[in-house]
C-alpha cells in the first residue's frame, strides 16, 4: 500500500504565510509601521513645534559636537541649546527640522493613502464597467485611457491644482456650508437623489418600475413626515409619526426584500432632505457653520483629489483585464442563468476575485502619489510654507546648498525619511505581488 | 503602414488639442483676472482694455476658439494704437504661436520657448541616452551573469535607485560631485559639462528601471528553444547574446520608451529647478503662478507634442523591430 497516496499533501502555504516568509517584506512592514506611528504620535511629543520660529537659525543637529562659533552664537541668540532640543537641526527661520519632518510624514502619508484610495475607487469602477460591459463601450473607454496615457498628466495637473485650490479657498472664506454650493446644499442633494431614482426607474423592468414608483411615493411621504417632526419637535406629532414610521419601516424592509430597495432608499433620502430643507432653524444652523478650520487643509484636499485622479489609469487597465477573464468563467454564467442581476454579480462574484490584484496595485499607487505630491511641493505648487511636506522640506534644503558652508541636515533627514518610506512601500508591493501570484503556489 | 501612420497622427492631433484646451480652460477658470496680479490694483477699465488687447474678452469658449484659431482675433495694436495687423484668424490651427506673454512684456511665446527649449531638450535627450544605454548594459550583464555578485549588486542598486526620487538624488549629487569633489560644475548656464550632472540625475531612476526590465526580459528569452539551437550549432556566446537574444529581449525596453519620455519630461521640471537651468520647466511653473495664459498653454503644448511624437516613433520602431507585429 502506498502511504504517500492516502495521506494528503501538506497544505500549500497561503498568501499571508508566503508574505511573512519574505524577510524584506516583514522588515518593510515594520519600517512602515514605525513611520506611521511617528506620524500619528509625533504631534503629541513635548518638543513638537513645526511652525514655531526661534532665533536659532540654521543650527546644526544639537546632539553633535558643536563648533566654537555655534556655541557663541547660541549664547547671543538666547542661551545654550540642550542636547536634544533640535535633534535634526533647524532651518533658515530657526524652526525645528525634526518637528517639520514629523509633520511632513503625516501630510505625505495622508496624501499618499487618500490619493491612492481615490485612484482605487475611480480605477476599479472604470475598469469594472469597461470590462463587464465590453464591446464598443470597452473599446471607447480604453481609447480614453490610452489618450490620457499619452499626455504628461502631472504637468496639466499643476494647472488644475493651482486653479481648484484657489476656488476652494474662496469657498471656505465665504464662510459656511450654505455658501459652498451657492444654495441650500440639501436641495441639491435631494435633486441628485431624485435624478438617481428617475434613472433607476427608467432602467428597471416594467413591473419593478411600477412597484418602484409606488414605493417611492410612499417613502417620500414618510420621510417628509419624520423629518418635519424631528425638526419641529412637537411631542404629539412625534408619537404619531413614530407609529407611522414603524409601519413604513416594515414596508421598506419588505420592499427591500422583494427588490424595491433602491427606490425606497432614494425616496427616504430625498424626502428627509426636502423635509429638512423647509425648516428655517436648520438653514440658520447650517449658515452659521464656519468652515474656517478647514482653510489650512484645502491644498491637501485638492492634492488628494487631483493626484488620485491621475494615478488611476494602470489600476483601471489591470481591473479591466481581470474582469474580462473572470466574466467568461462558469460561475458567472451560472449566476446569470440563476437570474442574478448585474449588480449582484459584480458585487458578490467579481469584486471578491479582484481583491488580490487591487491590493497589490493600491500598495504600488501609494508611493507613486507620495512621489507626485513631493514633486509638486518641491516645485512650490503643493503644500505651502507654514505647513511642511517632505517635498517642500527638500526644496528648502536645496535652496541653501552653497560652496561655502553646507547645511546638510536640511537635506539629509527629509531625504532619508522619504527614501526609506518609498523603498519600504516598493518592497512591500513587490513582495505582495509575488505572494499573491497564482504561479507562485506551485 | 501609411494608413496606420495617418490614423495615428490624426489621433495624436486630437490628444494635443485636448491637452491644450484643458490647460486653457483650467487657467481661465482661475478666479480673478491675470491683469490684476500686481501690487497696484488695476482699474476695471484698464483690465477690460488689456483683455481686449489679448483676445481674452467675451465668454470662455469664444476666447478658446480665438486662441485655437476657430474665431477671428481683434486687430493687433502697438502702444500708440497704430494697427500692426488687421483682425483675422491667427490661432494655433493657422500655425501661429506668437501671442504675447502676459507677464514678461515685449516677449512672445514662441521666442521664449525657442530660448529655453534647447536646454530642456538637451538634458532630456542626454537622459534618454544614458538611461537606455546604461540600463540595457547593466540589465544584460545581470542576466548573463545570473546568481553572481554582479547580478545581486546591480539589482539591489536598481531597487534603491528607483526609490530615491530625483529631487533627493539631485541635491545630494550636487553636494558630492560639485561641492565636495569639485569634479563637475553645479549647473547653471554654460557648456555641455554643465548639463552632465543634471541629465545623470534625471536618468538615475530610469537606468534602474530599464536594467530591471532588460534583465527580466533577457532571462525569459535565454530560456527559449532557439537560443539552445543557436548554441548547439556553435554560435559563440557573444554572438548568441547580441545577434539573437538582445534583438528580442530589447522589445520591452522599446515599449517602455513612451512612459520613459513622460517621466523624463516631468522629471526635467525638478532637475532644472535643482541646477538652476534656464529651461522650459521653470518657465512653466512661473507661467502658472503668474496666470500667464498663453505662455502656459504654449509650454504645455510643446511638452505634449514632444511626448506624443516620441510615442509615435516608439510605435513605428516597435513595428519595425518585431516581425511578429504587422499592422495592416
Amino acid at each position: 500500500m502506498n502511504e504517500g497516496a492516502s495521506t494528503p499533501a501538506a497544505q500549500p502555504p497561503g498568501a499571508f504565510q508566503r508574505l511573512m516568509r519574505n524577510r524584506t517584506a516583514v522588515a518593510s512592514l515594520f519600517v512602515l509601521a514605525f513611520i506611521a506611528l511617528v506620524a500619528i504620535a509625533g504631534p503629541f511629543l513635548p518638543n513638537y513645534h513645526p511652525e514655531e520660529v526661534t532665533n536659532y537659525s540654521k543650527h546644526s543637529p544639537s546632539w553633535l559636537p558643536q563648533t566654537e562659533a555655534q556655541l557663541k552664537s547660541d549664547l547671543e541668540n538666547g542661551g545654550p541649546v540642550s542636547t536634544w532640543r533640535f535633534p535634526f537641526g533647524t532651518d533658515l527661520n530657526g524652526r525645528d527640522v525634526f518637528s517639520r519632518v514629523v509633520q511632513g510624514a503625516g501630510i505625505s502619508l495622508l496624501v499618499g493613502l487618500c490619493g491612492a484610495l481615490v485612484s482605487f475607487f475611480v480605477g476599479t469602477t472604470y475598469g469594472l464597467i469597461s470590462g463587464y460591459v465590453g464591446g464598443q463601450v470597452d473599446n471607447l473607454m480604453m481609447r480614453l485611457v490610452e489618450g490620457l496615457h499619452s499626455i504628461p498628466r502631472l504637468i496639466i495637473v499643476i494647472v488644475a491644482i493651482f486653479t481648484f485650490a484657489q476656488w476652494m479657498q474662496n469657498w471656505l472664506n465665504a464662510g459656511s456650508l450654505y455658501s459652498l454650493f451657492g444654495q441650500d446644499p440639501r436641495v441639491l442633494f435631494a435633486v441628485v437623489a431624485l435624478a438617481f431614482w428617475a434613472v433607476w426607474c427608467l432602467g428597471a423592468k416594467s413591473t419593478k418600475r411600477r412597484r418602484g414608483i409606488v414605493l417611492f411615493a410612499l417613502s417620500l411621504f414618510a420621510g417628509w413626515l419624520v423629518a418635519g417632526t424631528l425638526v419641529t419637535q412637537t411631542i404629539v406629532r412625534c408619537y404619531a409619526t413614530f407609529f407611522i414610521a414603524a409601519a413604513f419601516l416594515w414596508i421598506f424592509l419588505h420592499a427591500a426584500r422583494i427588490g424595491g430597495g433602491v427606490a425606497t432608499c432614494t425616496g427616504v433620502l430625498t424626502a428627509a432632505l426636502l423635509g429638512l430643507a423647509v425648516s428655517d432653524d436648520v438653514s440658520a444652523a447650517l449658515q452659521c457653520t464656519s468652515l474656517q478650520p478647514f482653510i489650512g487643509y484645502n491644498k491637501i484636499i485638492i492634492l488628494i483629489l487631483c493626484l488620485g485622479l491621475i494615478e488611476w489609469l494602470s489600476m483601471a487597465r489591470i481591473v479591466r483585464g481581470q474582469v474580462l477573464a473572470l466574466k467568461e468563467q462558469q460561475f458567472v454564467l451560472a449566476a446569470r442563468s440563476l437570474g442574478q442581476s448585474h449588480a449582484t454579480i459584480i458585487i458578490r462574484h467579481l469584486l471578491p476575485n479582484l481583491v488580490g490584484v487591487v491590493i497589490v496595485y493600491l500598495t504600488l499607487t501609494i508611493p507613486a502619489v507620495i512621489l507626485d505630491e513631493s514633486f509638486l511641493s518641491f516645485l512650490g505648487l503643493g503644500i505651502n510654507d507654514p505647513q511642511a511636506s517632505w517635498g517642500s522640506l527638500l526644496a528648502d534644503g536645496k535652496n541653501v546648498i552653497n560652496p561655502i558652508k553646507s547645511y546638510w541636515w536640511l537635506l539629509a533627514f527629509p531625504a532619508a525619511a522619504m527614501s526609506l518610506t518609498l523603498l519600504a512601500l516598493n518592497f512591500l508591493g513587490d513582495a505582495l505581488r509575488d505572494a499573491l501570484d497564482p504561479r507562485a503556489q506551485r | 503602414m501609411l494608413g496606420f501612420l495617418v490614423r495615428r497622427i490624426i489621433a495624436l492631433a486630437f490628444v494635443l488639442l485636448f491637452a491644450v484646451t484643458l490647460t486653457f480652460c483650467l487657467l481661465r477658470l482661475f478666479p480673478g483676472s491675470p491683469f490684476n496680479l500686481n501690487e497696484k490694483q488695476n482699474s476695471a477699465a484698464n483690465i477690460a482694455k488689456e483683455e481686449y488687447l489679448h483676445n481674452l474678452d467675451g465668454p470662455i469658449w469664444w476666447q478658446w476658439a480665438r486662441y485655437i484659431g476657430l474665431g477671428p482675433k481683434h486687430e493687433r495694436l502697438d502702444s500708440n494704437a497704430n494697427v500692426l495687423e488687421p483682425a483675422g484668424y491667427r490661432g494655433l490651427l493657422q500655425g501661429r504661436f506668437d501671442e504675447d506673454s502676459l507677464k514678461l512684456k515685449d516677449r512672445k511665446v514662441n521666442e521664449l520657448i525657442a530660448d529655453s527649449m534647447p536646454t530642456s531638450v538637451t538634458i532630456g535627450l542626454l537622459a534618454l541616452m544614458f538611461s537606455t544605454v546604461a540600463g540595457v548594459w547593466l540589465g544584460s550583464m545581470a542576466a548573463v551573469k545570473r546568481h553572481t555578485w554582479i547580478d545581486t549588486g546591480s539589482m539591489l542598486g536598481a531597487l534603491a535607485a528607483i526609490s530615491i526620487p530625483t529631487f533627493v538624488a539631485g541635491p545630494l549629487l550636487a553636494l558630492v560631485f560639485s561641492l565636495w569633489l569639485n569634479w563637475l560644475p553645479i549647473g547653471g548656464v554654460g557648456g555641455l559639462s554643465n548639463l552632465i550632472l543634471p541629465s545623470l540625475t534625471l536618468a538615475g531612476p530610469f537606468i534602474a528601471y530599464i536594467a530591471r526590465l532588460t534583465r527580466a526580459s533577457l532571462l525569459e528569452v535565454l530560456s527559449q528553444d532557439f537560443v539552445r539551437t543557436a548554441r548547439a550549432k556553435g554560435v559563440a556566446e557573444r554572438g548568441v547574446l547580441y545577434r539573437h537574444v538582445l534583438k528580442i529581449g530589447i522589445l520591452p525596453v522599446v515599449s517602455f520608451l513612451g512612459p520613459l519620455t513622460a517621466g523624463v519630461l516631468t522629471g526635467s521640471l525638478v532637475v532644472e529647478k535643482i541646477f538652476n537651468l534656464p529651461g522650459m520647466g521653470e518657465m512653466l511653473v512661473n507661467s502658472v503662478l503668474n496666470q500667464d495664459e498663453f505662455l502656459c498653454c504654449g509650454t504645455v503644448a510643446v511638452y505634449c507634442a514632444l511626448l506624443v511624437v516620441m510615442n509615435l516613433l516608439v510605435d513605428v520602431a516597435y513595428q519595425w523591430l518585431d516581425p511578429r507585429i504587422r499592422i495592416s
